[in-house]
């Protein structure tokens, strides 16, 4: 054994995606479902988890191909060097979409919920910096910050829901069955890829995680 | 270009100086004893402490000469195990050596070179010349001045061993070693420090330290090349994981059985002759708020102070900034009633709230420094004149809010529930950047700030130990000892994330009560 070895473990890997799934569409996506999909949002929402999982098998089963590897590495190989390079820029992009999606949301509800006249960069450029501090610190410390932060927030995200439960009607969900298939089809879409994001953004910490041996 | 290649040859130059002045050159010793005599007189200044003691021996036929200073021998002792029994000797042995078979004194060596004679003679030892021989006897007849073993001020217990270490290297491990009385703690010295030539020792159990942690503190230390080395926490900063952090990396201790006890942890103690200050690596977080009183008192009220410390630490941190934050940012948060009454204070403040709590920090830190530089009985006189009259005064004169004065004060207690002097002090200044953050972004920027502070402290490192094991990355079977303390029969492991070499700490099933067959 190593004496410094910068890897984690797998269950941590599981606590960090746990920790961005949880994060990121709790904040977006219940609105934008409801939206479209009315009283059916909880068919969308489990067809969207559905198609979900099937992108996090497709990318997990390329993964264990390539043990070891990035994603623009293996694309290469599977794809041939141009289509491959263009590949990892995609996942590359899909980062950084998916960061300044929580970046706006994360600074948006703040200024809706807690400072109305503060404007809304102030807060952008503090999480950057903290991001960016993060990202500088490698993925073990950001790893290791989220064994501490997940409990909390999860207790936090119970206590939450728990308390709103009163306030929760369960008339307004009728009817139950009363699909509108182009509008159901469109969240599932959006649903599914939100739900997939974070995971093919990991794509790239997947080989940093530690092997069973 | 020109810069660096500059800096780059003073650099080179201060080496070559160091190795000239230093030990690398041989000279050997010459047979007449007068020319040596000159030429140590010549090498050490003619210092009037050092002194040379010509007599006859072997019946009278062998001129023989004594060197030593008598700033650090034991005159006595010279006197009665050297130059008596010499005198006596009828027959000149072959060589030096077995000259020092009929000495009745122990650890007597041979030396052959003038540099060796140097530094034996500095370092306190007694050289004998004998005329005809090419080589010289230093005999260890050190005498020096030592502080009595005392409990030390900084790292007091309610109940539990009152001794604690002194400034000799030799005596501290003689401590150690009263604790440990185990053929395995061993011991390596180096001497460093190219113009004071301190010892330096690293002390380990072997079987339970981590090889490769004793590996990693030996080359860092040897690797050490600096002039002086007058207290341990010189040797700390050249070791340490990450010089630009504010928390400290390593640990230090000035009780024997706190020693012992990390020891027996498979960490690795480092011992600086000339300082009672021992530096143990690797360190987590956790040990700093825990005491070595937590293994003397009941498990239950351990645990409840060690809670109580946690808050403190939290305390101390986040307090000031969160008032701040509440008070100028997030009035709409807090309760009415509390409202009111922090309305009805400010009323009269002149100042912002950030403002005032900046000062009143800065007060305290002022009496803080003030009571510890003072002078003896005045100390504390003045820290409890400054904090009665100025605190009271300045809030009758209605510059600053009484709840700003509760809150300082409170925060500064419990700043110092933290039993590491060096883990406190650093706390302390971190609560500056959060009130600045608080006054300018409310509770984002409270937030904000701990989270670096959260994300810095996991990113540290000691010695390859992650600095908040065991809680981030968790360590499950630590936990009997991290915010609980578990009875010590229940204590069967070492901590893991130490890796120690052999974990087992104590054997299962030792629940005491009466036997039930």
């Amino acid at each position: 054994m190593k004496l410094i070895d910068e890897k984690i473990s797998s269950r941590q890997f599981t606590w960090l995606i746990i920790a961005v799934e949880i994060s990121t569409p709790t904040m977006m996506m219940p609105a934008e479902v409801i939206l479209y999909a009315k009283q059916s949002a909880w068919l969308a929402i489990l067809l969207g988890t559905l198609a979900a999982v099937a992108g996090v098998l497709l990318n997990l089963a390329l993964v264990q191909q390539f043990p070891g590897q990035t994603v623009a590495q293996y694309a290469q190989t599977l794809l041939g060097s141009w289509l491959g390079r263009c590949i990892g820029v995609f996942y590359g992009l899909i980062c950084l979409l998916i960061t300044g999606l929580a970046l706006r949301a994360f600074a948006q509800i703040f200024v809706i919920a807690a400072m109305q006249e503060t404007p809304l960069w102030v807060f952008v450029l503090g999480m950057t910096l903290l991001t960016v501090y993060t990202a500088w610190q490698g993925i073990e410390p950001a790893a290791r910050a989220n064994d501490i932060i997940l409990p909390f927030s999860l207790l936090g995200l119970f206590l939450i829901l728990l308390l709103a439960l009163r306030q929760g009607e369960l008339n307004r969900a009728l009817p139950v069955l009363q699909i509108d298939l182009r509008k159901s089809l469109r969240v599932l879409l959006s649903l599914s890829v939100t739900l997939v994001k974070p995971f093919s953004s990991s794509c790239w910490h997947l080989p940093l995680t530690k092997r069973k041996s | 270009m020109l810069l660096k290649n500059r800096l780059f040859s003073r650099k080179s130059s201060y080496n070559r100086q160091n190795n000239d002045s230093g030990q690398n050159k041989y000279e050997p010793l010459a047979q007449n004893i007068e020319q040596t005599i000159v030429q140590v007189e010549t090498s050490l200044g003619h210092s009037p402490d050092l002194l040379v003691h010509r007599f006859l021996a072997f019946t009278g036929r062998t001129e023989c000469a004594v060197v030593y200073l008598k700033s650090l021998s034991d005159t006595e002792e010279l006197n009665k195990s050297v130059l008596t029994p010499l005198l006596q000797v009828a027959l000149m042995p072959k060589d030096i050596k077995n000259l020092a078979k009929v000495l009745p004194q122990a650890g007597s060596q041979e030396i052959t070179s003038l540099q060796e004679l140097n530094k034996s003679v500095v370092s306190g030892n007694t050289v004998l010349l004998v005329s005809g021989f090419k080589s010289g006897l230093k005999i260890p007849l050190k005498k020096l001045e030592q502080r009595a073993v005392t409990e030390p001020d900084t790292e007091k217990v309610v109940r539990g061993p009152r001794d604690g270490f002194v400034e000799s290297l030799w005596s501290n491990v003689g401590l150690l070693r009263q604790k440990i009385k185990n053929p395995d703690l061993r011991l390596e010295v180096v001497t460093l420090g190219t113009r004071t030539s301190t010892e330096v020792g690293i002390v380990y159990i072997e079987g339970i330290a981590n090889r490769q942690i004793v590996e990693e503190v030996r080359s860092r230390v040897k690797r050490i090349n600096v002039d002086r080395l007058l207290s341990s926490n010189v040797i700390y900063e050249f070791v340490q994981d990450s010089p630009w952090s504010p928390f400290p990396t390593m640990q230090i201790t000035e009780r024997p059985d706190r020693l012992a006890h990390y020891l027996l942890d498979g960490r690795v103690g480092i011992m600086v002759d000339c300082d009672p200050i021992v530096q143990v690596a690797p360190v987590v977080f956790w040990d700093f708020l825990k005491s070595s009183d937590d293994y003397i008192e009941n498990g239950f009220v351990v645990t409840f102070v060690r809670f109580v410390r946690f808050l403190g630490h939290l305390i101390t941190l986040l307090v000031p900034g969160a008032y701040v934050a509440l008070t100028t940012i997030h009035l709409q948060m807090l309760p009415q009633a509390l409202a009111v009454i922090i309305a009805g204070a400010r009323t009269r403040a002149p100042f912002p709230v950030a403002v005032e709590m900046i000062i009143m920090e800065l007060m305290v830190e002022i009496l803080r420094e003030t009571s510890l530089r003072m002078p003896g009985i005045f100390g504390q006189t003045m820290s409890v004149v400054g904090a009665l009259v100025i605190g009271e005064a300045a809030v009758t004169a209605g510059l600053i809010e009484p709840i700003i004065v509760v809150i300082v004060a409170f925060t500064t207690l419990a700043s110092f529930l933290v039993p590491d002097y060096n883990a406190a002090i650093t706390v302390r200044l971190l609560r500056f950047p959060l009130i600045l953050l608080s006054a300018s972004l409310g509770f984002f920027g409270l937030s904000l700030g701990a989270m670096f502070y959260l994300i810095h402290l996991v990113s540290l490192r000691s010695f390859g130990v992650p600095y908040f094991a065991p809680v981030a990355p968790l360590f499950l079977q630590d936990m009997g000892d991290m915010f609980i303390r578990l009875p010590w029969w229940k204590l069967l492991r070492r901590p893991t994330y130490y890796r120690p070499e052999d974990e087992i700490r104590a054997s299962q099933k030792q629940k005491p009560g009466p036997d039930k067959d």
